[in-house]
């Protein structure tokens, strides 16, 4: 039990839930389409697969295909070369020279996907950094759900500040949801379900929340590091210490640079360094940098997945000349230090990705109950209050939110399958889709004036759109569950399978009566 | 945060003054929030909030100052070398 008093309890309550009201619908928003980003890499697998599933670097083959790489691109693209396998399992293989776009620093340069099997090189795109992201079209589909949680498909800086701003408003929310519980433990487990209906409900959020706190405040802590880091904190910390250089700062930061010597040289077997590495740290290598590429100062460095049993990967140097082992380092600095610890714990804490599927699986149902406790609290909160005009507005448009956000995500998958078939741009047609279906949503939210009608209908829908995806999917070329058997595509058998069990569920959720909260009943329950 | 890059200190591999402010962005403005929040003396949030900003404020711009006097004292001693 937390011993606050009366009047500081009641100030902690009013911060949770104005945190909670002013940007709870755009943090729903954010929350669950982070769930579903946690299956970045499946959901590619899923929509765009190879028939022959493979997600790691080959034991050889790699060396050929970086040569062939680099002679097939213009020489000042061999400044900087990264490699890895990508979400849809290609690996993609960038080389590319540091440049500036409107006075801000961008990478420039040739991006191949090449097909981890047969070495072949499956599409080629070459531009800006970030205009070659919008022609990948094998991540089109996991891309769209990434960056609504990221930046909620705003151009930065502002959509990572938004999200960064939700992010603090979630860490209060988490904080003042943990300090107000006066009876932490009996809260775990207190669900009444064999009384009111509406009580059920508030006990159902409040024991969702308080399981969720600690995960909950983990996700806005890095959440809102990994918004600020790159829109605010990094050029910030740039200014002030490297007066704005922002590549000395990563100099600096991730440490041991080689001494420059552009003398031509030729380059060492990247295949032995690869399985020096696995030898090394009995991990599988996931991300493999070469920097000046060709010349006598050319550095390679490989970090490895985390290994079994640890949260974090290993970072490895070597002489790209000779092929010969440097040595081990952080991922920043050259010696261990705080700063890396908790630099290196921020993305496995954040996405879930450090012990395979499994932890991406808590991950997905702990983000999903936060979604759930977010919706829920505004929907108590407005519920509460609907007797006045404004509050009335707002618990239709946190039902509008909750239930037609889901729909307008559903729909997208449908527009990725339909799109190539059209011929139709895959990226702006999801985008588009998303679009067109929320606004009708909104137009359903304010023609059905019974809440609870409305709830169905959109509940109803989504669970229509899920059941549809594994059979358009099949329909526009994907492989059926009987070739996917057989090539061991069981990421797109699994997948299909949660899509129509979830697309039932929520079938069967829209017909069912749940009796509507009312601001008169939920006040009698406060009182 | 950005002031903290002066004086927290570097550490063995001299990142932790730039990565451990970044990092802890977010628990920096929590801790600043809910006491700014849950001071019941509103004169003194106000107090301790400002002279923060003033005293990162301050280091920042005197950092300034000093790199920039740097600059051009380096840049008077590369006009003086032909000179000689």
């Amino acid at each position: 039990m937390i011993e606050l008093s009366k009047g500081r309890t009641k100030e902690l309550l009013a911060i949770h839930g104005w945190s909670g009201v002013f940007l709870g619908l755009l943090l729903y928003v954010v929350i669950l389409t982070g769930s579903i980003a946690v299956f970045e890499r499946e959901i590619s697998q899923w929509s765009a697969p190879l028939s022959h599933p493979t997600y790691q670097l080959p034991a050889t083959g790699m060396d050929g295909a970086l040569r062939k790489a680099t002679d097939a691109v213009d020489p000042k693209f061999h400044e900087d070369i990264f490699f890895f396998s990508d979400a849809a399992g290609r690996i993609r293989m960038f080389l590319h020279m540091h440049d500036k776009k409107d006075g801000k620093p961008e990478d420039r340069g040739v991006e191949f996907d090449i097909d981890p099997k047969t070495m072949a090189v499956l599409d080629r795109r070459e531009g800006w950094g970030e205009d070659i992201q919008e022609h990948n079209m094998p991540k089109a589909l996991a891309d769209f759900f990434v960056e609504l949680h990221v930046s909620l498909h705003l151009p930065d800086p502002w959509g990572l500040l938004l999200t960064g701003v939700l992010g603090l408003a979630m860490l209060v929310a988490a904080v003042t949801g943990f300090l107000v519980h006066r009876h932490l433990i009996r809260e775990l487990f207190t669900l009444r379900r064999k009384k009111d209906v509406l009580l059920t409900r508030r006990d159902a959020h409040v024991v969702a929340g308080t399981w969720n706190l600690p995960f909950s405040f983990i996700l806005a802590f890095t959440g809102s590091y990994f918004s600020f880091a790159s829109a605010f904190a990094i050029p910030a910390m740039a200014m002030v210490a490297f007066g704005g250089d922002q590549e000395k700062l990563f100099e600096t930061v991730i440490g041991a640079p080689a001494v420059e010597n552009k003398t031509p040289s030729t380059f060492g077997d990247i295949d032995k360094m690869i399985a020096d590495v696995r030898s090394r740290s009995g991990a599988e290598p996931g991300f493999v940098s070469i920097e000046h590429f060709g010349r006598a100062d050319a550095q390679v460095t490989i970090s490895t997945l985390p290994p079994e049993g640890k949260m974090v990967g290993q970072t490895y140097l070597y002489k790209g000349d000779t092929a010969g082992f440097i040595q081990q380092k952080p991922a920043l600095g050259v010696v261990p230090s705080l700063g890396n610890d908790l630099f290196v714990l921020m993305a496995p804490l954040h996405f879930g990705n450090f012990a395979g599927l499994w932890s991406k699986v808590a991950w997905f149902a702990l983000g999903f109950a936060g979604a759930y406790v977010t919706l829920t609290g505004m929907l108590l909160w407005t519920t509460r209050r609907a007797d006045q005009p404004g509050w009335a507005k707002l618990a239709r448009a946190s039902y509008w939110v909750g239930y037609g956000l889901p729909l307008a995500l559903a729909a997208v998958p449908l527009a990725r399958f339909i799109a190539p078939l059209l011929d139709l741009n895959i990226r702006s047609t999801q985008n588009w889709t998303f679009i067109a279906v929320a606004l009708l949503a909104s137009i359903v939210a304010l023609l059905v004036r019974d809440l609870h009608a409305l709830r169905r209908l959109l509940l109803g829908g989504t669970g229509v759109a899920l059941l549809l995806m594994p059979l358009l999917r099949w329909l526009s070329g994907g492989p059926s569950w009987a070739m996917a058997f057989d090539t061991g595509l069981t990421t797109v058998i699994a997948f299909d399978i949660t899509l129509i069990v979830a697309g039932v569920l929520c079938v069967l959720s829209a017909r069912r009566v749940v009796p509507m909260a009312t601001a008169a009943t939920l006040k009698v329950q406060a009182a | 945060m950005a002031g903290a890059a002066l004086w927290y200190p570097e550490g063995p591999a001299h990142i932790n003054n730039i990565a451990v402010p970044i990092a802890l962005f977010p628990a920096i403005w929590a801790v600043l929030f809910f006491y700014l929040m849950l001071d019941k003396k509103l004169g003194r949030a106000w107090t301790v909030a400002l002279v923060l900003l003033a005293v990162h404020t301050g280091l920042i711009g005197h950092h300034f100052y000093e790199v920039e006097a740097a600059k051009k004292s380096q840049a008077a001693a590369v006009q003086a070398e032909p000179a000689k």
